[in-house]
């Protein structure tokens, strides 16, 4: 077997189809919302940190991103029920509609991500973020006064399509996409900006398109992230897609630790089953504690561990050599001394 | 011999502020050629504005048979001329090894593989990185760093932190390296080893060179000629010992005339 041979994503592949097909059904329906959130958020986060992790621009507005993708996904599927329903509601069609359907909400958004990426060309640090910030709330709040998706009242009525086979797919190709860019040129030309912009320029790195590219990347996914949200939740209004939902991403990424991809996935799975878990706190007191609780999380993670839970460093860094070997690990962390 | 780098009347103004004034230099190909000067005299300033980090207020340079008008940085670098920095610019957080790599991506020594060879690790993609980490494993040897290749650079002493920063700007696959300070920091017997690195890259690489240097032993033992600046302003050009007796120089490094 050639040693680029992706055994363990097609072993993962397998996992998802047995899930799907005689796991998932079996479990409480509550909990499935959980998992396909997790999955969601996987998504959310590990984009996210593509930008702010390994391209090192502090981006706060992943929740337009998400946005733009879910509406603009929303819209494919439904344009295609309301036009030609009789291939929208073929079964063996169907969910070439809905692959469709994603991929427009990932592109939108993307372009998004690349008219967010020019500011970034002349912004830094502080002042990146609050653009960022900005651009979101933007986003918002067009939404918000757009009538022909529904403006304040929202999109209602979208084909919920998305289930546990199709988030867990597309988190394994943004997964899979993403690890492998990181170890190659590109994923290194984002390192490089990160590190030191101007030595990067200096040893021929072109950083206007490596930070253009992260954002269109980061936000790519983001998109379709959103539209797998989207299809699942079938109602979409632009006061998801707040403040909050940004910061709990930044969250996420931050806890789990800038750079590392391992990080995000964990602390996607944990943020998305504590928020659960505060729920009926939330259904007692009559508030929403879960900002505080977040709060408290990030400021006891950065006494504790200043650079997240994994650091820059990821699962694979932890197998024994001959297993690296084995499963063809290409990234090699850094020695300490 | 052909000029490898020419500077035609080059001037950098910073608001009222003249950096450097009217600059002319020709550096002949493969030679290793001395810019030194008091401090705040405008040498980096020089170098930032040959690879491109500032526009020339005025004036005209060619690199290697390029216009570098209106070129950036990295399109500098694409050219074949890179440079080190007085304030070392490593990527700290990464390793040795990932410092060259980058420099590799981008040069013209290593091949470009397409994105989808890259996501899916085709053969061509392989090979490409095993090309590339055998390439910068050679140049290591080179600094004499291969050892530490793993490494996170932040963790390198002072030393060796200098001259990884050499091997990545040779990683580039420069024609014409500027080195700011290279000998900044060390030791006498690191300057030594120093030095004869300088002349392998030139010898075996057919570089030319083009330094900044405060310490005079290594500029007038390394460099066939000599620029020195003052105030923006080049005094004296010429061989080390011709420089190196020249009034105008002494003047400007003990700031006083010389009697008589
Ligand atoms: N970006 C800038 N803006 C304003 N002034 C600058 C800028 N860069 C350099 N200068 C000024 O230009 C002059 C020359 O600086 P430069 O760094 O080129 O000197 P240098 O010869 O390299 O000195 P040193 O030996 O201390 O490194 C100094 O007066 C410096 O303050
Ligand atoms: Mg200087």
């Amino acid at each position: 077997m050639p040693r680029s041979f992706p055994i363990i994503w097609i072993a993962a592949f397998l996992v998802v189809i047995g899930v799907e097909l005689f796991i998932i059904d079996n479990l409480d329906p509550y909990v499935v919302a959980i998992i396909i959130y997790a999955g969601i958020n996987i998504i959310l986060a590990s984009s996210l940190n593509l930008i702010n992790g390994f391209a090192g621009q502090f981006s706060m507005g992943h929740a337009g991103f998400m946005a733009v993708g879910a509406y603009s996904g929303a819209v494919v599927t439904m344009a295609f029920r309301d036009n030609y329903p009789a291939i929208f509601n073929e079964p063996a069609l169907q969910p070439f509609v809905f692959i469709a359907a994603i991929f427009a909400g990932g592109l939108c958004s993307a372009a998004a991500g690349v008219i967010v990426g020019l500011p970034t060309l002349r912004l830094r640090g502080d002042y990146l973020a609050v653009v960022t910030l900005g651009f979101g709330e933007i986003i918002r709040v067009i939404l918000l006064n757009l009538e022909s998706v529904g403006g304040a009242r929202g999109l209602t009525n979208i084909p919920g399509i998305t289930s546990f086979f199709w988030v867990y797919g597309f988190v394994l190709i943004c997964l899979f996409v993403i690890t492998r860019l990181v170890d190659s040129p590109l994923g290194r030309s984002f390192l490089s900006v990160r590190e030191d912009e101007i030595a990067a320029e200096a040893v021929g790195v072109n950083t206007t398109r490596s930070k253009v590219t992260a954002f269109a990347l980061g936000a790519f996914f983001a998109g379709m992230a959103g539209a797998l949200f989207a299809h699942y939740l079938r109602v979409l209004s632009p006061a998801i897609f707040d403040i909050q939902k940004s910061f709990e991403i930044i969250i996420m990424v931050v806890l789990g630790g800038m750079g590392s991809i391992s990080g995000s996935v964990v602390a996607a799975v944990f943020l998305t089953i504590i928020r659960e878990a505060l729920r009926p706190l939330q259904q007692i007191t009559g508030t929403d504690y879960r900002m505080v609780i977040y709060s408290l999380v990030l400021i006891v993670l950065m006494l504790t561990r200043p650079r997240g839970l994994f650091g820059t460093k990821e699962i694979t860094d932890y197998l024994p050599e001959r297993w690296k070997a084995r499963f063809g690990v290409r990234r090699v962390s850094p020695k300490e001394s | 011999m052909p000029a490898a780098l020419q500077a035609s009347d080059v001037t950098m103004q910073f608001g009222g502020l003249t950096a450097v004034s009217q600059l002319n230099l020709t550096v002949d190909e493969r030679s290793i050629f001395g810019i030194i000067g008091p401090n705040g005299a405008g040498k980096t300033t020089v170098f930032n504005m040959l690879t491109g980090v500032y526009k020339p207020t005025a004036g005209r340079i060619t690199a290697l048979g390029h216009d570098l008008r209106g070129k950036r940085p990295f399109e500098v670098a694409a050219i074949g001329m890179t440079r080190t920095f007085q304030n070392i610019r490593l990527f700290k957080d990464l390793t040795v090894l990932q410092n060259l790599k980058i420099a590799l991506d981008n040069s013209a020594l290593a091949p470009k593989t397409g994105v989808v060879a890259n996501v899916f690790r085709l053969p061509s993609f392989l090979r490409n990185e095993d090309a590339k980490v055998e390439k910068a494993l050679s140049l290591l040897e080179l600094v004499g760093l291969k050892e530490r290749h793993d490494y996170a650079a932040r963790n390198l002493p002072y030393g060796d932190q200098r001259r990884l920063e050499i091997a990545r700007a040779l990683a580039t696959g420069a024609k014409i390296l500027l080195l700011d300070e290279p000998a900044a920091g060390m030791t006498s017997l690191e300057t030594e080893q120093l030095m004869s690195t300088i002349r392998t890259i030139r010898d075996s690489f057919g570089v030319t060179i083009i330094l900044i240097e405060h310490d005079m032993q290594l500029v007038m033992e390394l460099c066939e000629r000599i620029a020195v600046l003052d105030y923006g302003k080049k005094i004296c050009e010429g061989p080390p010992a011709e420089v190196q007796c020249d009034p105008k120089v002494l003047e400007a490094y003990l700031g006083c005339k010389k009697e008589g």
